[in-house]
């Protein structure tokens, strides 16, 4: 479904953020993307919804490639849930919030009723509805968060630490959400534990390179790799 | 300091207040915008010495407060923040205005005592009618609003986020602010020498969450212009309140009811 | 600084906002057309407009003089976003002021943008800060800049205050008084005001420099096309105010003169018409509406108003309470 092919992000101050990535996500993979800080998750997140731009190498969504021309498409076709819904959260309140992104993609009053009730049933957040976002709890928040980004219905899903932030109950209450959520999921996060319980696969990047791709058993287990690679 | 948390408090009691369901919150947002303009600008067009003219005028902030369960408390740290100037404008008038102009019980009443009356009555006015506005409605029906009243996409969506933001704004200044009084036993403020990177730093921290929030804005296709539903029209009773009111409010501003009833007894 | 609807005649209200439409009009074209415009800008002046609306909340202590003092931040805003988002941020700040903070009236909403967001942006930032520092971007021009566009446009704007005050009629206080009184406050105030943001700007420009230099690029109004501005808003203003005051003085004192004819007012009603005529010329031309009202109300009439004026008042509270007691009840019931 997805097809990174060689990327490499270099910043303009010289810092390579990603150097040389090749990466194939498949459909209804849950891949946790883990590393220390600085080695770059957050940055290959972006690049994927094209907000960082790319200095070489290609990604291809479903056949589309990510330039400049088909930023529209692919950002519908892949949502990302930011680390800070603050940063997210830009609505007076929930409802024209979760609404925000079908009304841009076109869709009329009616659709964007239809979807924003479906996907706050989904995710048990009707009674949120009338909401103004500087009520909600850090669990709350980032619930709406990914309710804005369901609501354009998209194929794959980027999570940037969807844990931080909460408290452990909040935290306990967002696993089942995860898997119940009916898309590609990459998990950029720090949390092992959760990467261990719901992803079906562990990335491991160090420097901005790969540096393990596998199952979360024989990623995880392997304490020498962790430890070398910052964690 | 206190200000701030002062600031923090206000704003998240008025929008509890907003989210009420009475009569009044349930009007047309163009129905109250309209007829609340209306009443200031009619309060403000009666002279300066008037007072019993505006008299009856007290009847629509009294009714409609009850009628919307609009707290007192709001009211009076409005009146607190509009009313020194007003009263210290009107203070000049006594100073300046000495002439008597009608003598009650015994006592002379100069022209400038009126008039500090009349300023200090129209301020108390004026003021209950914004807050009865902004009190029963929705931030999210001022924004509509103002889109079918033809302003600017832009230019909403600017104050709708500012609204958002100021919660956020608010709590990270005040949150500096107590990091720094922590270590800064004796000053109540922030130095001077100390506000060019206390400033610069939140102003710094705002630059760049607003460019996350832009990008996050992207993400979702934003693409510069936003499609606001505007409001429904107000229904035609309504029109008919507005139109009412407006007579009303006309007659009351050119014939002066207490008098008339004043000299009937 | 902000401006209550109290000491505002409709007249004067209606002019500044007026006014202030057509420059928050004119400054949204002038985005739209530019195309170095980020739309990146919108989200960035909302958090950064956030933030200045709390940061005119911070005390900071002027040493020696045991006061405080507070920022306004237009000039920082239109150094940091250009003279034309500034002003729309400025304005949207105060618009939330008013509305959720009664700081500033509903009518005064186009006078306070005008003295505290045009001036700014339209005179203060292009005709001094930004002819200072587009020579170099220096610490020293920083500084010197900001305090020269700090003071002055506080000044013109304080001086706005007066002239809108004057003209709206409502005060008594003598214009060199007034001015007396404003000035010097406000040069106080601007000299702190000034130092502080200077501090702030050359703190950014230091950390972030891409930021002032970003917005130095944006088009603001040349020099020539300033004075054009200035006139237009000018002449415009002046017509304005003649045709309001002909409106508001002619049309509820023509309806009085008649309704006084109806019900056989008589004399003073007539005396009172010619009155109207002298009274309009005056406005054109004075900024001091005259005293001559004060032959209106007599020892009679004030004595009726007493007695009208107490039973309204308490009519209107026994409303108030009959609601209240109602909606208890109401409430209780369920």
């Amino acid at each position: 479904m997805i097809k990174i092919e060689g990327l490499k992000i270099k910043y303009s101050d010289g810092n390579t953020a990603i150097d040389d990535v090749t990466l194939h996500i498949n459909e209804g993979d849950t891949v946790a993307v883990i590393g220390a800080n600085g080695a770059g998750k957050s940055t290959l997140l972006m690049s994927l919804v094209g907000i960082v731009p790319i200095t070489e190498g290609t990604v291809t969504v479903d056949n589309l490639m990510l330039e400049k021309s088909t930023l529209a498409k692919i950002r519908q076709k892949i949502g990302l849930v930011f680390q800070n819904p603050d940063d997210q959260l830009f609505m007076t309140h929930v409802y024209e919030d979760i609404a925000f992104g079908p009304r841009n993609y076109g869709a009329s009053e009616a659709e964007v009723r239809e979807r924003v009730e479906k996907v706050m049933k989904q995710l048990d957040i009707k009674h949120l509805a009338r909401r103004l976002p500087s009520k909600l709890s850090g669990g709350e928040k980032r619930m709406v968060a990914i309710a804005g980004v369901l609501a354009m219905e998209p194929v794959l899903m980027l999570f940037d630490e969807p844990t931080s932030f909460l408290d452990p109950r909040s935290r306990r209450n967002l696993l089942p959400v995860f898997t119940k959520l009916p898309v590609t999921k990459v998990i950029a996060t720090h949390d092992l534990e959760m990467a261990a319980t719901i992803c079906n696969r562990v990335v491991i990047l160090q420097n901005g390179r790969v540096v393990a791709d596998g199952t979360p058993e024989t990623v995880l287990q392997n304490k020498e790799l962790l430890e070398s690679a910052g964690l | 300091m206190t200000m701030l948390s002062k600031a923090t408090y206000g704003f998240h009691n008025l929008e509890n207040i907003a989210e009420g369901e009475t009569i009044i919150h349930r009007l047309n947002p163009l129905t109250k915008t309209i007829t609340t303009f209306l009443y200031v600008v009619i309060v403000v067009s009666f002279d300066r010495y008037s007072i019993s003219g505006l008299l009856p005028f007290v009847f629509y902030p009294v009714v409609f407060m009850s009628l919307g369960e609009i707290p007192l408390k709001p009211l009076l740290s409005r009146l607190a923040i509009a009313l020194p100037f007003c009263i210290f404008a009107g203070a000049a008038n006594v100073i300046f205005d000495q002439e008597t102009m009608l003598i009650l019980l015994g006592v002379p009443i100069s022209f400038g005592l009126v008039s500090l009356a009349s300023i200090a009555l129209k301020a108390g006015l004026t003021v209950m009618a914004v807050l009865i506005l902004i009190a029963t409605t929705k931030m999210q029906a001022i924004s509509r609003q103002l889109i079918r009243l033809k302003v600017p996409t832009i230019f909403v969506l600017l104050i709708s986020m500012i609204y958002r933001y100021i919660s956020v704004a608010l709590e990270e200044t005040i949150n500096m602010y107590m990091a720094y009084s922590l270590r800064s036993p004796h000053s109540k403020g922030i130095k001077i020498k100390d506000m060019g990177s206390f400033v610069g730093q939140l102003l710094l921290r705002s630059f760049d969450r607003g460019e996350r929030v832009y990008f996050a804005m992207k993400c979702r296709g934003f693409s510069g212009d936003y499609k606001y539903v505007p409001t429904p029209e107000p229904p035609a009773l309504e029109w008919l309140y507005m139109i009412s009111f407006t007579a009303l409010a006309v007659i009351l501003r050119l014939v002066n009811i207490p008098d008339l009833i004043g000299s009937i007894i | 600084m902000h401006m209550a609807d109290a000491l505002l005649s409709p007249s004067v209200g209606l002019v500044m906002a007026a006014v202030t439409i057509g420059a928050i009009a004119y400054s949204v074209n002038k985005i739209k057309k530019d195309e170095s415009f980020d739309e990146k800008k919108i989200p960035v002046m909302a958090v950064s407009g956030a933030f200045i609306f709390a940061a005119q909340m911070i005390n900071f202590t002027i040493p020696g003089t045991g006061s405080s003092g507070h920022i306004g931040g237009g000039i920082l805003l239109a150094a940091l976003l250009g003279p034309f988002p500034a002003l729309l941020t400025m304005a949207a700040v105060l618009i939330i002021q008013c509305l959720f903070f009664a700081d500033g009236g509903l009518l005064a909403l186009g006078a306070n943008i005008f003295n505290m967001g045009v001036i700014v942006s339209f005179v203060s930032y292009p005709l001094i800060f930004k002819p200072i520092v587009s020579k170099g971007l220096t610490p020293k021009r920083i500084t010197l800049a900001t305090i020269a566009a700090v003071v002055i446009g506080l000044q013109l704007g304080a001086f706005s205050v007066v002239l809108e005050t004057m003209a709206s009629g409502i005060t008594e206080l003598p214009f060199h008084v007034f001015l007396l009184l404003m000035q010097p406050i406000h040069l106080a105030i601007g000299l702190t005001e000034g130092v502080v943001t200077a501090a702030v700007l050359c703190f950014i420009y230091s950390m972030r420099p891409e930021i002032m230099e970003g917005a130095l690029t944006n088009k603001s109004i040349g020099s020539k096309s300033i004075k054009k501005v200035l006139i237009a808003l000018g002449i415009f203003t002046i017509l304005l105010a003649a045709g309001f005051s002909l409106l508001a003085s002619s049309f509820p004192d023509g309806l009085e003169w008649a309704i006084g004819n109806i019900t056989g007012g008589g004399e003073i009603e007539k005396a009172g018409n010619v009155y109207n005529v002298f009274g309009k010329i005056q406005e054109l031309f004075a900024f001091m509406p005259d005293y001559s009202l004060k032959t209106n109300p007599e020892q009679g009439t004030s004595l009726a108003g007493i007695i009208g004026g107490t039973l309204t008042l308490v009519l209107a509270g026994v409303t108030g309470i009959v609601i209240n007691v109602m909606k208890k009840r109401k409430v209780a019931k369920r």
